[in-house]
């Protein structure tokens, strides 16, 4: 070491800097090209991007094969199972909310309201989840899903549902504790302190608060309640059910009127919660769900109460019309539908029935084989609007779900006496649904039968036509938006490729989506062209085979913008804008789905469609999405070609109401089916709608003309039809009303002179009158001849065939409705003519 | 994006490079990987420590798991070759004048670009600045939206903290404390 210098010290460093960065500084050389690598890499990360918080979506959704049109707002799902396991390796705590992406996360405060949490542990973490009434963390009405690596986890149970997978520790509750060892476990906790658990894998020993100890067997239902009663024997199929046709959607009819409050911005729910004796139950839960009209869908609002007197108070709810539920353990849920709140206090008077119990067994089609762990949920028991096919617990209701047992044997309890349907899924099968069911109205037993499903695949494409990493793509089966209680809907996500695909999928003509814009987007004054676009398709999934859907979004093909004007020429604003080759209804049978396309306008009414195939196209709109769709126009694109189209909707209108002439009720979902006549007999479709709960229906958009209209109400109703009605733009508004009777079925079988079946024959219905109906969506015979032909009215029909070549064959038959009526017919087996190709 | 980018690819892939030693392949994979576990998880990032410490400690974990891989390699296994009477005089940087030719050996100037690696950003921009670039203080404010005297404090601190991990990293590679 030299000796000291005079210097200062800051003199010296001052020095000695300059020499260091003059002589000693050597910037590190970096690869070229490896910055813009990287920059890509990262730009290739944020297309997987993890918001904090999931993103309200909106969605648009449409079913031309039923002239229906839909669009709804869903939670976003956007995950990266790569991110989660990063975060886990990095000794974090990976969290998602609903569908959200995966994030680290500490301990926080969180309000989900409704929303699913999942949370992933790494090796030797340990979480306390302190939730429930009062507490700082709101999980009341959440469902945590917990994957924990490693040992050492130890969970505080919240009222709720749980799944846990390859869990290793104890869960705790108010119910005891389960010590879990590479336990995969759905755990559902109730108020009433009581807990329900399915072992599908690893270990899991209960213990009680007083100490008594039990294992739980795996792939059977574990109760820490009283023993329920047993599944009574396999009796009777499905059929034998006897379902009041008007019994309708409404799981408990409202008692009495409920007197509406004066609109406000928030609204005060209270009430007192009892049994029918008047006995007050202490512990229940609230669920809020708000009424809203596609293309809106409501997330429900949950809270639990405890109280001695069963009185509870909800202030947080906005005003509106609301569905409100109540569920308590023991009893079947409560629904009240059309509770308006505003800002004065509702007060409601709940009481609360044990509700009705019902057994089945679900087997493989065709070999019998009895399914074991199969989810059954009863879907009018569940409160909320939405169920996605891999639904796996209900917090808000575990009554509604349930699961069959080795033997294939499944049994509910507490379920609403009132229509319900329900639904099996089972990872590898399709899932299905049963016909509408009255528990308690029969001792029978369903019988479910499932098979194998289709699956949807496809790429989406942002719009530089570089793969859209972590899109969601929907897709739901049309008839569960018309006939069942629930949305049920299948979705997957893209991969790094742009790639989706969606399994299980049961067989039927769906609407798919892709998720991109918020809602924000749709409802901004944006034009459309200046957002994302949401469009809908139509595909149709096929059991064992693999449908592809693509979502491209460079344009390949033609384009045909513009806007939807009213007739007063005001934009027709978030109202839904559908095209269809024109060709298509007559050319649409068994092997192909409609071709339709569809969207949203935006706020100034414009519209645009992208690679579009050279063509024809109808136009359809739809405002009461998804009651009413009516085609107003037609437009010519070529090839290679960018068609602007204004479309200006005529003021025409027509209304009515169809009611059952048994008991004067209005009949809901009533199918109103409106062609406009032409010249020499032949007539043109223009719009079918549904009628409402009341049974009342309007179709806007008419041009001046005659029409003629169809009624198929479905429910055992026969259907019923009027021509030569005329429409006029200022005129007052034909009303026609249906009170229609009892119908029957018509079973028809067409054979060649051989006797074996013929299919592709259409098949009309005249009645006495002359007026043609079209009860089927399908109009044509199966491959085995058969088509059943619903709803015929008593007295003379006559029925024609067109066969394959164009010739014409019918039979005069006679109905006595209800009683089933049947038919068979030999016609020659001859080649397809050509000129309908 | 490109400018998050901008500011904190090169010190980062200095962060990387003094840690895993001359291992390129290795430095740029660990870079990579950085960013891409970064903007996966932007929007998880809360705030409470600053960005550049926020990558830094995901950068770590990223060497550790390749270590792991590898074999164990500490940050004074990767400032290799040292020279304990090199780093005497290293260890002195505000006590004496630095000779001439221990500026000029190898080992000093992986020393600067290590200690350079360790700075914050704005640390290290002061420096290059006023030491490479040779800005004055006023430029220095300028181009930061500084107040002169704010870019003086500026310079100050980052001179300080200069010598505090260029001592430190000097006396831990030689064997001194």
């Amino acid at each position: 070491m030299s000796a000291s210098s005079p210097q200062s010290r800051e003199e010296i460093l001052e020095a000695n800097l300059r020499a260091l960065f003059r002589v000693a500084y050597h910037p590190l050389p970096i690869r070229a090209g490896l910055a813009a690598e990287v920059q890509r890499a990262a730009a290739a990360a944020l297309d997987r991007p993890a918001p904090a918080r999931p993103r309200l979506l909106t969605l648009a959704i449409a079913a031309a094969a039923s002239f229906l049109i839909a669009a709804f707002a869903v939670f976003a799902w956007q995950c990266s199972d790569q991110a989660r396991d990063r975060l886990v390796r990095q000794q974090q705590i990976a969290l998602r909310e609903g569908r959200g992406g995966w994030n680290a996360t500490l301990a926080k405060q969180l309000q989900l309201g409704g929303a699913r949490l999942e949370l992933a542990l790494p090796e030797g973490a340990a979480i306390a989840v302190a939730c429930g009434p009062g507490a700082l963390a709101m999980l009341g009405p959440a469902h945590a899903s917990i994957a924990s690596s490693g040992s050492g986890a130890d969970v505080e149970a919240f009222h709720g549902g749980f799944t846990l997978r390859g869990f290793d520790g104890r869960v705790r509750g108010e119910f005891g504790s389960l010590e879990c060892s590479q336990a995969d476990l759905d755990l559902a906790c109730s108020a009433d302190g009581s807990a329900r658990a399915w072992l599908s894998g690893g270990l899991a020993r209960f213990e009680s608060r007083d100490g008594q100890r039990r294992d739980l067997v795996r792939e059977q239902l574990f109760d820490t309640r009283p023993a329920r009663p047993a599944a009574s024997s396999l009796g009777s199929l499905l059929g034998a059910a006897r379902v009041d046709p008007d019994a309708g959607r409404q799981p408990i009819p409202a008692p009495s009127p409920i007197v509406a409050a004066p609109e406000g911005t928030h609204a005060v729910l209270s009430g007192k919660v009892h049994t029918q004796d008047g006995t007050a139950i202490q512990a229940f839960r609230v669920i809020l769900l708000r009424e809203v009209e596609l293309p809106q869908t409501a997330q429900s609002s949950s809270r639990e109460f405890a109280d001695p007197s069963g009185r509870f108070r909800f202030e947080s709810a906005q005003s509106g019309e609301w569905t409100v539920f109540v569920q308590a353990s023991g009893f079947a849920l409560w629904t009240r539908n059309h509770v308006r709140l505003g800002t004065a206090e509702l007060a409601l008077d709940v009481a609360l029935e044990p509700g009705a119990g019902l057994s089945g067994r679900v087997v493989e089609a065709g070999s019998a084989r009895p399914l074991a762990n199969v989810l059954l949920v009863s879907e009018s028991d569940v409160p909320c609007s939405l169920l996605p096919f891999d639904f796996a617990v209900s917090p808000d209701n575990p009554a509604a779900l349930t699961r069959t047992d080795a033997e294939g044997r499944f049994h509910f309890e507490h379920l609403a006496s009132s229509s319900t349907v329900i639904r099996a899924q089972l990872r590898g099968f399709a899932s299905t649904w049963s016909s509408a069911i009255v528990p308690g109205a029969s001792d029978a037993e369903l019988a479910i039968e499932m098979t194998g499903g289709g699956a949807l695949a496809g790429r989406v494409e942002r719009e530089d036509g570089s793969a859209w990493v972590g899109a969601g793509v929907v897709a739901m089966p049309q008839r569960t938006l018309i006939d069942l209680p629930r949305r049920s809907y299948g979705w997957g996500m893209t991969d790094a490729g742009g790639a989706f695909l969606i399994e299980d999928l049961p067989p039927g003509d769906y609407v798919a989506v892709r998720v991109e814009a918020t809602r924000a987007d749709a409802q901004s004054d944006q034009p459309a062209s200046a957002r994302t676009r949401t469009e809908v398709r139509e595909v149709r999934i096929r059991a064992g085979a693999t449908a592809r859907l693509d979502f491209l979004a460079s344009p390949r093909g033609s384009r045909l913008a513009g806007r939807v004007l009213r007739a007063d020429r005001t934009p027709f604003a978030a109202g839904t804008i559908s095209i269809m080759p024109a060709l298509a209804a007559a050319e649409h049978g068994q092997d192909a789905p409609y071709g339709w396309r569809s969207q949203l306008c935006g706020a100034d009414g414009s519209f645009e469609f992208t690679e579009v195939v050279p063509g024809r196209y109808d136009i359809f709109l739809g405002v009461r999405t998804p009651m009413d769709t009516v085609g107003v126009d037609s437009v010519e694109v070529g090839s290679a070609s960018n068609v602007d189209h204004e479309v200006v909707a005529p003021a025409g209108e027509i209304a009515g109401r169809v009611s059952s002439a048994a008991t004067g009720r209005g009949v809901s979902f009533a199918a109103i089916v409106l062609e406009r006549e032409g010249s020499g007999g032949s007539c043109e479709f223009i719009a079918k709608v549904f009628s409402d709960e009341s049974g009342e229906w309007r179709i806007p958009f008419l041009v001046d003309g005659r029409y003629r209209l169809r009624a198929y109400p479905g429910q055992g109703l026969c259907f019923g039809g009027r021509d030569g009605i005329e429409v006029r733009a200022g005129a007052e508004i034909p009303r026609i009303d249906f009170a229609l009777e009892a119908g029957s079925e018509l079973a028809l079988a067409v054979r060649d002179e051989r006797g074996l079946g013929l299919g592709g024959i259409e098949v009309r219905l005249i009645d006495e009158r002359g007026l043609e109906f079209e009860p089927a969506q399908d109009p044509r015979t199966d491959a085995e001849g058969r088509r059943t032909l619903p709803g015929l009215p008593t007295g003379r029909l006559r029925v024609v065939l067109r066969n394959l070549d164009g010739s014409l064959s019918e039979r005069w038959i006679s109905t006595q409705a209800p009683e089933p009526a049947q038919l068979e017919m030999t016609l020659p087996r001859v080649a397809a003519e050509n000129s309908r190709k | 994006m490109d400018e998050f980018f901008a500011l904190h690819f090169r010190p980062l892939y200095e962060f990387a490079h003094f840690r895993l030693g001359a291992q390129t392949a290795e430095v740029e994979d660990v870079v990579q990987d950085t960013f891409v576990v970064a903007f996966e998880s932007l929007a998880g990032f809360d705030g409470r420590s600053s960005i550049q410490t926020w990558l830094a400690g995901i950068a770590k974990n990223k060497i550790r798991a390749r270590r792991r891989k590898l074999r164990p390699m500490l940050l004074s296994d990767a400032l290799e070759a040292a020279d304990a009477e090199i780093d005497t005089w290293l260890a002195s940087i505000d006590e004496t004048s630095l000779p001439g030719w221990a500026l000029e050996k190898r080992e000093t100037s992986e020393l600067v670009g290590a200690t350079l690696a360790q700075l914050p950003i704005d640390y290290r921009e002061a420096l290059l600045a006023k030491y490479v670039r040779g800005e004055s203080t006023a430029e220095l404010a300028q181009r930061g939206g500084r107040t002169t005297k704010a870019a003086e404090s500026l310079l100050s601190r980052a001179r300080t903290a200069f010598a505090g991990v260029f001592t430190l990293l000097a006396k831990k590679r030689g064997g001194l404390g």
